[in-house]
C-alpha cells in the first residue's frame, strides 16, 4: 500500500487525497450506469419469466385438463408435461432474476448510496472545517497551523476513500462472479430438465407421425365412402324418376341428405325384440334430412332444419346443421328450394302453446312420437303433399316434395312410433311379471333411453307405477289377499288399508265407499300418492287382520254344517265367489270377527282417541275406529270432555265451556288473543282439527279415509283448513284443498282462508296461493 | 293482540295490485304507503305479498288491499288469481333502467287481458330520486300514459314523494268508477231504493255478539 505514508498534511498528501476522489467520481459514475443496466435486467428477465409463464398457461388452456375429450384429441396430455417443464423453466428464470437483483442491483444501491455518498459527505466536511480553519488563520496569525478540527475532517475523508478503493478491489468481482454463477446454475437446471424431457420429446414426435399416417388413411377411406354414396343416391333418384317420371323430372338432380338406411320392417323386428343397446348403436338413426321448417314466431319465415328420425322413437330437429351444406339463402323461399333439391321437405309447424315457445332457444329440438299421430293434411291446399304430425304440445305440418318422399317419411314415421308402442307394452309387461328386484335396471334404462329430454312427467308415472306395486307388496302380509289368501294381491281398499285380488275386491266394492274404497294398485297410478302409501306402509295387512279377524278360529276348526259357522272360516282363494262375499260382509260390515273383549270401555271411549290423534298414534286409531262406528272419526273435543266428566274425572278446563253452540268470532276468544296458536282454543274441534294442530299429515289422511269431515268448524266456525293457515302449516293445508276442503268457508270473524292468509302479509308458497284463489 | 283483527271498519274494499319488472320497487312502494317503511336492501319477492291500508275518500272509508309479487317472469301459475278481482293497478318501472319502461307496454297487455275494463291503472316511474341517472324522461312517460288512457306519476319511495299521492289518486279514481256505476243501477226502478247505504264487508251482524265471549270469564 503505497498510499497515505504519511498522514500529516503536505501537498503530496493532498495530491493523493484529489486523484483518489477524482477516481471515486469516475467509479461512481460508472456504478450508475452499470446500475441501469442492471435494473433493466432484471426488469427483462421479470417480464420473461411472465411471459413464459402466460405461454405455458395459454398452452394448457389449449389442451385442456386429463379429462377433456378436446384436449386428449390434440394431445393434451403430451402437452402438459410441456407446460409443466416450461412453467419449471420460468420459475428458474425468475429465481436468476431474483439472484441478479439481489447480488448485484442491492449491493451497487447500497455501494452507492453509502460509501460514495460516506466519501463525498466528508469531502464536504473537510471542506467546510478547511474554510473555517483559513478564516481563523486569517484572525489570529500567530497561533499555531493545525486545528484539530481540520486533522479529524481530514482523516475521516481518507478513511472513506480507502473503505472505496478497498471495495473496489474485491466487492464488484465478487459480485459479477455471483452473476455467473447463478446464470451457469441457470443453464444448467434448465439443459437438465429439457434433457429429462428429450426422449419423451421424440415418442411424442413419433406419435405425431402415426396419427397423421392414420389421418390420411381415414380421409382416403371417407373420400370412398362419399363417392359410394353418391352413386348410390343416383341410382335411387333414377328409381325414382321411374316411378314418379311426371313429378320428378321438373326436380334438380343435385341431391343430398335424407336416406334410409333400414327398412321399417327391421325397424319393427329389432325394437319389438326390445335389444335396446343393440339398437341405439346400429340404427340411431334410421332417417335424416334437412328440411324447411318454419319458426315459430309471428313472423313465421321458413328456416332449414337438419332433422332426425331416430328408431326410438325422436324425431329431432337441430338449429344450425342445416345451413352447413348447400347453404343459400334462396332456400327460404319456397320456389326455388323445390328447384334446388327433391328431398327438401318443408317442416312447418303450428303452436297451440305458448308454452312451447321456448323449444325456439335449444340447440336441439324433440318431437316425442309415442304421443303422436300423423296425418294426411288435406286442409290446406296450398301446401301439397303434406302430413302432419300432431303431438300433445305443438302440430307440425310437414311438406314433401314429392309423393315417394312424403309415402317414405309417413311409413317410417308410423312404423317406428307403433314398433315403439307395442315394445314398450311388452316391456311394461315383462317387468310385471318379473320379480321385484331384476326387473328395476331393464325397466328405468328403457324408459329413460326412450325419451332422453321429452315427457319427463310420463316416465315418472311409468316408473312410479310400476314402483307402487312392489312398496306395497312388501309390507308385511301383503302378499296374499287380506281375505282369501290368493297371491299377488293388485287391489287396495284405500280406507281399510289392505291389499286384496281382484274377486274379493268385486265384493268389496258391493259393499259401498262408506265401508270399503276399493282402487287397483297397477290401474289407478294417480291414487298412489306418497302419503298414502305411508298409510299403508303404517298399516299392512297382517295388522287390519289382527283386528278384523281378532277372534277367528283358527283355519283347522272343524268345519259344521251350519251356515253360521261356515262363514265364519276364513275362504281359500279357489272358494267361490258366494263363500267369500259372505265372509267378506262378516268381517267388514257386521264386525264378527273383531275382538270385542280386548276392547275395553275405555279403549273405545272418545278420550283414548283423542289422545291417539294425539300422540300419532296411527294404529291405535285405525282399531278404535275399527272397532267403534264410523261416525267416532267425527267426534269433537266437547264429546271427549263430556267423557271424561262421566268418568268422574274433573277437568280444568270446564269452566269454559257452557256448551253455548253459538259460533262466536275467534277475535274474542280470549283464550286464542292470549297466544298465537290456534290450537289453544279447542272447544268444538274434531280429531282432524288436533291432527291439523299436530301436524302429521299421515294421521291427517287415515282420518281422511276413515270418513272424518273435512269441512268441519269448530266453535269458532274454523275449519281444519284455517287451523293450518293460522298455524302457517302450508303441506298440510294443500293436502286438505287437494283432498277438497272449501277455502270459501268463512269462519266466525267472517273471514275465508285467504283473507286469513292474507292477513298474515304474504303467501310465500305459490301452489297453496293457486289452490286457495281456485278454490274461493 | 292475537292473529285476527276485526277493527277496521271500511265503506269499501279495493283490491289493487303492483306490476313491473324486477327490481323496479314494488315492494318498497307497497311499504312505504302500508308501514311508511323503506329498506335499502330489499331481497326479492317471493309468492304473493299483501298489506292493507285503509284511507278517507269522499266521506267514504276506502280500504285497499294491495297485492305484490315476484316481477322476474311473466307467464305463471298465479298468474290469472293474481289479477282476479282487482279494480285498480299501480304499473311500476324504474326511471333509471329504460328497458324496465319499454317492458310496461307488456305488462299493461296482460294486466288488460285478465282484469275488467273498468280497471283504473296507474304507470309510476319510480326511484326518481336518482335524478343523475335518470334514463326515461318524463315526457316520454307522459306521452305513453296519454296513449294508453293511464294516469302517470313519477315517485320515490325512497324520499316518499308521491307515492301518498299515487295509491291515493288510484282509490280515488276506483271510488269514482264504483260510484258512477252503483249511481247507474239506482236508476233502475227495480233496485234498492235511495238513501240506502250498502255495506260492503260490514260487521254488524258480528256485533251483536261482541260482548259475550266464548270463553265468559
Amino acid at each position: 500500500m503505497a498510499w497515505f505514508m504519511k498522514l500529516e498534511d503536505s501537498p503530496a498528501f493532498q495530491k493523493q487525497v484529489r486523484s483518489i476522489e477524482q477516481s471515486a467520481d469516475e467509479l461512481r459514475d460508472r456504478c450508475q450506469r452499470l446500475y441501469k443496466g442492471c435494473k433493466k435486467y432484471t426488469e427483462v428477465l421479470g417480464e420473461a419469466c411472465n411471459g413464459d409463464m402466460g405461454f405455458a398457461e395459454s398452452l394448457e388452456a389449449f389442451s385442456g385438463g386429463l379429462d377433456d375429450p378436446l384436449g386428449v384429441a390434440i394431445g393434451g396430455p403430451v402437452v402438459s408435461k410441456f407446460t409443466n417443464a416450461l412453467r419449471e423453466l420460468s420459475t428458474y428464470k425468475e429465481f436468476l432474476r431474483s439472484q441478479v437483483e439481489h447480488v448485484l442491483v442491492d449491493r451497487l444501491s447500497q455501494f452507492l448510496t453509502n460509501d460514495l455518498q460516506a466519501a463525498k459527505e466528508s469531502r464536504r466536511r473537510f471542506d467546510k472545517a478547511m474554510g473555517s480553519y483559513d478564516q481563523a488563520r486569517e484572525k489570529f496569525s500567530s497561533l499555531k497551523k493545525t486545528t484539530r478540527d481540520e486533522i479529524v475532517a481530514e482523516l475521516e475523508e481518507v478513511n472513506a476513500l480507502m473503505n472505496i478503493e478497498a471495495k473496489k478491489k474485491f466487492e464488484f468481482l465478487e459480485s459479477f462472479s455471483a452473476i455467473m454463477d447463478a446464470h451457469l446454475r441457470y443453464f444448467k437446471l434448465g439443459y437438465d430438465l429439457l434433457n429429462q424431457m428429450e426422449p419423451f420429446i421424440h415418442q411424442v414426435l413419433t406419435y405425431a407421425q402415426q396419427s397423421k399416417e392414420q389421418a390420411n388413411i381415414e380421409q382416403d377411406r371417407l373420400a370412398k365412402r362419399i363417392q359410394e354414396f353418391r352413386t348410390q343416391s343416383e341410382l335411387a333418384q333414377m328409381q325414382a324418376s321411374k316411378n314418379l317420371a311426371a313429378s320428378a323430372s321438373a326436380m334438380g338432380t343435385n341431391a343430398f341428405g335424407m336416406s334410409a338406411y333400414k327398412s321399417m320392417e327391421s325397424i319393427m323386428q329389432s325394437t319389438t325384440k326390445g335389444e335396446v343397446s343393440y339398437f341405439s348403436q346400429r340404427s340411431k338413426q334410421s332417417s335424416r334430412g334437412i328440411v324447411l321448417k318454419r319458426s315459430s314466431s309471428l313472423r313465421a319465415d321458413w328456416k332449414r332444419r337438419f332433422f332426425i328420425l331416430d328408431s326410438l322413437g325422436n324425431l329431432y330437429y337441430y338449429r344450425n346443421k342445416g345451413a352447413k351444406p348447400g347453404g343459400s339463402p334462396s332456400l327460404h323461399s319456397a320456389n326455388s328450394s323445390e328447384h334446388n333439391s327433391r328431398v327438401f321437405s318443408k317442416f312447418r309447424s303450428r303452436h297451440r302453446q305458448a308454452s312451447s315457445v321456448g323449444d325456439e332457444s335449444l340447440g336441439c329440438n324433440t318431437v316425442d312420437l309415442r304421443t303422436s299421430t300423423i296425418k294426411i293434411d288435406a286442409e290446406d291446399t296450398d301446401l301439397r303433399l303434406c302430413f302432419r304430425i300432431i303431438s300433445p304440445s305443438k302440430t307440425y305440418t310437414l311438406q314433401a316434395e314429392n309423393e315417394a318422399d312424403r309415402i317414405d317419411w309417413m311409413n317410417k314415421i308410423t312404423g317406428v312410433s307403433t314398433s315403439l308402442l307395442t315394445s314398450h307394452l311388452q316391456q311394461l309387461d315383462v317387468t310385471r311379471n318379473d320379480n321385484a328386484k331384476n326387473k328395476d335396471p331393464s325397466g328405468a334404462s328403457f324408459t329413460s333411453m326412450l325419451d332422453p329430454n321429452g315427457s319427463m312427467s310420463y316416465d315418472m308415472r311409468v316408473s312410479q307405477a310400476s314402483s307402487v306395486p312392489r312398496i306395497l307388496r312388501e309390507l308385511s302380509g301383503n302378499d296374499l289377499c287380506a281375505d282369501c289368501s290368493a297371491s299377488e294381491p293388485d287391489w287396495a281398499s284405500l280406507n281399510l288399508g289392505i291389499l286384496m285380488c281382484i274377486e274379493c275386491s268385486g265384493v268389496h266394492r258391493n259393499l259401498g265407499v262408506h265401508i270399503s274404497k276399493v282402487r287397483s294398485v297397477t290401474l289407478d297410478v294417480r291414487v298412489w300418492e306418497p302419503v298414502v302409501l305411508d298409510l299403508f306402509r303404517a298399516l299392512g295387512n297382517s295388522f287390519c287382520n289382527s283386528i278384523w279377524e281378532a277372534s277367528l278360529p283358527p283355519h283347522n276348526f272343524i268345519k259344521q254344517e251350519s251356515e253360521d259357522i261356515l262363514s265364519v272360516t276364513k275362504p281359500s282363494p279357489a272358494d267361490g265367489f258366494h263363500r267369500k262375499e259372505k265372509y267378506i260382509q262378516a268381517k267388514y260390515v257386521r264386525k264378527l270377527f273383531i275382538n270385542k273383549e280386548t276392547m275395553s270401555a275405555k279403549d273405545l271411549s272418545p278420550s283414548t282417541l283423542w289422545e291417539a290423534v294425539k300422540a300419532n298414534n296411527l294404529r291405535e286409531v285405525y282399531s278404535i275406529t275399527a272397532a267403534s262406528g264410523i261416525d267416532v272419526v267425527n267426534i269433537t273435543y266437547d264429546d271427549v270432555i263430556g267423557c271424561e266428566m262421566n268418568l268422574g274425572e274433573p277437568s280444568p278446563q270446564q269452566s269454559f265451556h257452557h256448551f253455548e253452540k253459538k259460533e262466536l268470532d275467534p277475535a274474542t276468544c280470549e283464550k286464542i288473543n292470549s297466544s298465537n296458536d290456534p290450537g289453544n282454543c279447542l272447544q268444538g274441534c274434531s280429531l282432524l282439527h288436533l291432527a291439523c294442530n299436530v301436524g302429521n299429515l299421515v294421521m291427517l289422511e287415515l282420518l281422511l279415509q276413515l270418513g272424518a269431515e273435512i269441512n268441519k268448524c269448530d266453535f269458532h266456525g274454523r275449519t281444519p283448513l284455517l287451523h293450518c293457515i293460522l298455524t302457517g302449516n302450508n303441506e298440510l293445508a294443500k293436502h286438505l284443498l287437494r283432498r277438497g276442503a272449501h277455502a270459501s268457508i268463512k269462519d266466525a270473524g267472517g273471514f275465508t282462508a285467504l283473507e286469513r292468509t292474507m292477513e298474515k302479509g304474504a303467501i310465500t308458497d305459490e301452489e297453496l296461493f293457486i289452490l286457495l284463489t281456485e278454490n274461493e | 293482540m292475537g292473529a285476527y283483527r276485526a277493527d277496521d271498519d271500511y265503506d269499501y274494499l279495493f283490491k289493487v295490485v303492483l306490476i313491473g319488472d324486477s327490481g323496479v320497487g314494488k315492494s318498497n312502494l307497497l311499504s312505504r304507503f302500508t308501514r311508511n317503511e323503506f329498506s335499502l336492501e330489499s331481497k326479492s319477492t317471493i309468492g304473493v305479498e299483501f298489506a292493507t291500508r285503509s284511507i278517507r275518500v269522499d266521506d267514504k272509508v276506502v280500504k285497499a288491499q294491495i297485492w305484490d309479487t315476484a316481477g322476474q317472469e311473466r307467464y305463471r301459475a298465479i298468474t290469472s288469481a293474481y289479477y282476479r278481482g282487482a279494480v285498480g293497478a299501480l304499473l311500476v318501472y324504474d326511471v333509471t333502467r329504460h328497458v324496465t319502461f319499454e317492458n310496461v307496454e307488456r305488462w299493461l297487455k296482460e294486466l288488460r287481458d285478465h282484469t275488467d275494463a273498468s280497471i283504473v291503472i296507474m304507470l309510476v316511474g319510480n326511484k326518481a330520486d336518482l335524478r343523475h341517472l335518470r334514463a326515461v324522461s318524463t315526457e316520454d312517460a307522459t306521452a305513453f300514459a296519454e296513449k294508453e288512457n293511464t294516469f302517470f306519476m313519477e315517485t320515490s319511495a325512497l324520499e316518499s314523494m308521491n307515492v301518498e299521492n299515487a295509491f291515493t289518486e288510484v282509490l280515488t279514481q276506483i271510488h269514482r268508477v264504483v260510484s258512477r256505476k252503483a249511481l247507474e243501477a239506482n236508476d233502475d226502478p227495480a233496485t234498492l231504493p235511495k238513501g240506502q247505504t250498502i255495506n260492503v264487508g260490514s260487521k254488524d251482524d258480528v256485533s251483536a255478539v261482541k260482548k259475550s265471549g266464548c270463553c265468559s270469564t
